[in-house]
């Protein structure tokens, strides 16, 4: 279940919260831990089955794990809880992806191709893995004490605000509001204006953005223009981030709503200077899991230049598959890896004096061309893309029946410049316009202003969802 | 704080208001216009669960039923058209604002773009089956004739705006120009309505199309139909009831078919979209001994239009309208029936008729009859 569904917005999450507020302190984590599994069950029946019985089994690890003596003991165990969630993880994440590879190497051959039936893939399965590691790997370090009930740990892991795209929430951070959630009317107030600017993010800017890049991304690769590949990949870069970032701050405003602190996942990542920065701002609890239960458990920078440069293909590799079963994932990780490994090795220092917005548009460009790769099908669809971005000679030369009007409307033009002012308003000119308006209103006129904004924004929302369900037709012919 | 106490709840009561007006209904809602297929929730295996289907279904089902969804559409919609110049882009048939509040349906401007260009071996192919059609039922003294009706695109493209027009396209030939050699060269008996509405622009007859509407107007297809009487006449040899209009009512406020588009828009201010109508009053010239005949219709919703004039004058005896093909409207009465294309009844559905129209629109000339012309010589073995 989506966030911007009528079913989330207008049923489940009113019921959600009012049952919430109405239980008694004692039954509010039962009944959220109830509310979260009926949200699984309604979007994922099979992620729910199998979130279940991977919370009985962490459960049990982990208290195994606290209360082993020896260190032996521990390890193995946590080796073998990792190793339990990544197997699980790998089956129904990656088998068709391996399997679908097998074969092709299979039939390349003439040994003929094994039979497979198609895993159905439990939405958000990767961020569910992670936060298992994250509570296994937290009592192994000492970091926190197993949870103090099952219900508090199902409760960590089924959370319906972050269940299915995160942020990912380390265990240690949120342990102590897992028992006894606390929340004020400021919080539920401020968890509104969040969710509200999240909504609008996802419906009025991601989406609309969305319909011009679908179709120039499934386009023909023979009648896509210049000018149209450049199209498609702008918007398709600005679209996942209004996307990710709008479901993000949904899932943080429903999170304080219910007394949590979901931490945050974006800082204006697109207003970076390189790509080593776009790491700090972009999906950064993801960053975040991968320093800590990754790079430095591999040895980080703490073992010479070569093993770091080894340590951070290998993160960017593997963040790389985390987002999907294709090679086209792993490529795009590599990329980015790639850029990380350059700047470290010559171009952070160098790029000191270059002008700021220099720098910020040249690595919007270089983004912008490794979302070609992450969007894209295939590899070869890829390259073919990026080609045709950079193919001079087509300019003006390849006659698409496709005409821009068609492919983006005047409204899709201004949410584009509204998503790119937003996108790239200078941080500066953004923090003194922000003093002002709050020196100039006042608490009590900072408090209409969101109203008021968060209001608007939300009525707008509401129709464009709902209008955007209404596709009909003149006559039927029937 | 009170401010904010005061936000919950309004926004807890909106919540409610919405919810009590989707299964209540206390208040009104505007209508909206359009087709569309509804959402039917429902199980019929476990696998409709554990796959997703139900829940789309449901979801699907909530947002056609959510209440004040008639306002919620059409308040977005005005947004488009009063912010943006333009209509909804989700319409499955795109709203194409134009010049002077033309407004088309993209498919139409498509056409003209030649954008889908039917090639000319097809197009010979379904010619050829027409001419054997033709001679068939020549056998058995049934007249067939090829209506071509014309394209709001191809007769005003002046207002469609620049953005929309492929100009690099235009100097291919289309599908109606690949059709007419091809008619004159088969001999098949046809009426053409493009060259006639060029001819009717071209001498200044105004209001052939209306601006808020994607068929023909009612003035367009009542001049139209005049010249169909006459080449009915021709085919059969005899005289026919003819119409007559005694005056021309102007009007502001659009019938049926010419504000179709314009409430497809549905937009908070459809009149705002209104603008001059022309409308026959017409009368009936039937003298004694006048001939009716047995007609069957084949075509798409271009024939509502003259299928008016023919009705309302009783210019037939019996008249069938197979609309796509698929839906049997049976004159007068307008009776409607499904068409099971399966069992198609050849011998009782043609054989009794005086004349067989098949009306194709410029758009639709790469499925000229929509499966009828195949169906009837399969009946009869060609």
């Amino acid at each position: 279940m989506g966030f911007s569904t009528i079913t989330f917005l207008f049923y489940f999450l009113p019921v959600a919260l009012v049952l919430f507020y109405l239980a008694p302190g004692k039954a509010r984590v039962p009944m959220l831990l109830a509310s979260s599994y009926l949200f699984y069950l309604w979007g994922s029946p099979t992620g729910a089955a199998v979130l279940l019985a991977g919370t009985v089994f962490d459960y049990l690890m982990g208290n195994a794990l606290h209360h082993a003596a020896r260190q032996r003991d521990k390890k193995l165990l946590l080796a073998l809880s990792v190793a339990v969630n990544i197997a699980v993880l790998f089956y129904f994440k990656y088998m068709n992806f391996f399997m679908g590879e097998l074969n092709r190497a299979l039939t390349f051959f003439d040994w003929g191709a094994i039979h497979w039936t198609a895993v159905i893939f439990p939405v958000g399965i990767s961020f569910i893995t992670f936060h298992k590691i994250s509570y296994l790997v937290d009592i192994y370090y000492g970091r926190v004490e197993p949870a103090r009930s099952f219900a508090a740990y199902a409760l960590y892991l089924a959370m319906f605000p972050k269940l299915t795209q995160g942020p990912i929430v380390r265990y240690h951070t949120i342990a102590g509001q897992l028992t006894r959630p606390a929340f004020t009317l400021d919080d539920v107030f401020e968890g509104i204006i969040r969710f509200c600017t999240g909504l609008a993010k996802k419906v009025l800017i991601a989406d609309p953005l969305s319909t011009v890049a679908n179709p120039i991304f499934s386009m023909d690769i023979s009648s896509l223009t210049v000018g149209q590949a450049w199209l498609g990949t702008l918007c398709y870069t600005l679209q996942i981030y209004f996307d990710f970032s709008g479901y993000t701050d949904m899932a943080i405003g429903i999170g304080r709503m219910i007394g949590f602190t979901i931490p945050e996942n974006f800082n204006r990542p697109y207003y970076s200077q390189s790509f080593t920065e776009h790491w700090r701002r972009w999906h950064i609890t993801l960053g975040g899991f991968f320093r800590e239960y990754l790079y430095i458990p591999l040895g980080g920078n703490r073992e010479g230049n070569a093993k770091t440069y080894r340590n951070l293909w290998i993160v960017f590799l593997v963040t790389g598959f985390w987002h999907g079963a294709n090679w086209t994932y792993i490529v795009w990780g590599a990329y980015h890896g790639f850029f990380i490994f350059i700047e470290r090795l010559l171009l952070l220092e160098k790029m000191k004096k270059w002008p700021s917005a220099l720098k910020i548009a040249i690595f919007f460009l270089l983004l912008c061309i490794g979302f070609v790769i992450f969007r894209s099908e295939t590899i070869t669809g890829a390259f073919l893309y990026i080609g045709r971005m950079f193919d001079v000679t087509a300019v003006g030369a390849i006659p698409s029946p496709n005409l821009l009007a068609n492919l983006i409307g005047n409204r899709e033009l201004f949410v584009l410049a509204v998503a790119l002012a937003i996108t790239f308003f200078p941080q500066p000119l953004y923090d003194m316009l922000r003093f002002r308006l709050t020196s100039w209103s006042g608490p009590r006129g900072v408090v209409a202003m969101k109203i008021t904004a968060a209001s608007l924004i939300l009525i707008l929302s509401l129709i464009s969802l709902i209008n955007n369900s209404f596709s009909p037709f003149i006559y039927f012919r029937f | 704080m009170l401010a904010k106490k005061i936000f919950i709840g309004a926004l807890c009561a909106f919540i409610v208001l919405i919810l009590v007006q989707t299964y209540l209904k206390p208040f009104g809602d505007m209508i909206l216009s359009g087709v569309e297929v509804k959402a039917r929730p429902s199980i019929s295996s476990p696998n409709d669960v554990m796959s997703g289907t139900f829940q789309d279904t449901v979801e699907a089902w909530l947002k056609q039923n959510i209440g004040f969804r008639g306002y919620s559409v059409k308040s977005d919609n005005q947004i488009n058209y009063s912010l943006f110049n333009e209509f909804s882009r989700s319409h499955p048939r795109r709203i194409i604002l134009g010049k002077n509040k033309q407004l088309y349906e993209l498919p139409y401007i498509d056409n003209y773009n030649r954008n889908t260009v039917l090639p000319r071996k097809d197009m010979e192919a379904q010619v050829a089956d027409l001419k054997k059609l033709q001679q068939a039922l020549a056998r058995k003294n049934i007249r067939l004739l090829l209506t071509i009706t014309p394209s709001k695109a191809s007769i005003y493209p002046e207002y469609i705006p620049d953005k929309f027009i492929n100009h690099d396209n235009l100097l291919k030939e289309d599908n109606y120009q690949i059709l007419l050699p091809l008619l004159r060269r088969y001999g098949v008996d046809f009426l053409d309505g493009r060259e006639m509405f060029i001819g009717f622009k071209k001498a200044g007859v105004p209001n052939i199309f209306p601006t808020s509407g994607s068929h023909w107007s009612l003035y367009g297809a009542y001049l139209f139909t005049e010249k169909l009487i006459e080449r009915m006449e021709g085919l059969l040899g005899r005289r026919m009831v003819h119409i007559e209009s005694k005056r021309i009512i102007t009007s502001r406020e659009p019938i049926e078919l010419d504000k179709d588009i314009a409430r497809l828009g549905n937009i908070l201010f459809t009149r705002s979209l209104f603008t001059e109508y022309l409308y026959p009053d017409t009368r009936t010239d039937a003298p004694a001994n006048v001939f009716r005949p047995d007609i069957l219709i084949v075509g798409s919703s271009f024939c509502w239009n003259f299928i008016e004039y023919l009705d309302r004058h009783r210019t037939f005896s019996r008249m069938n309208f197979y609309y796509y093909f698929n839906t049997d409207y049976l004159y007068p009465g307008k009776k409607r029936m499904a068409i099971e294309k399966d069992s198609f009844d050849w011998h009782r559905a043609v054989s009794p008729r005086d004349l067989i129209i098949i009306e194709a629109n410029e758009i639709a000339l790469g499925e000229i009859g929509y499966g009828f012309i195949r169906a009837c010589l399969d009946a009869i073995g060609q």
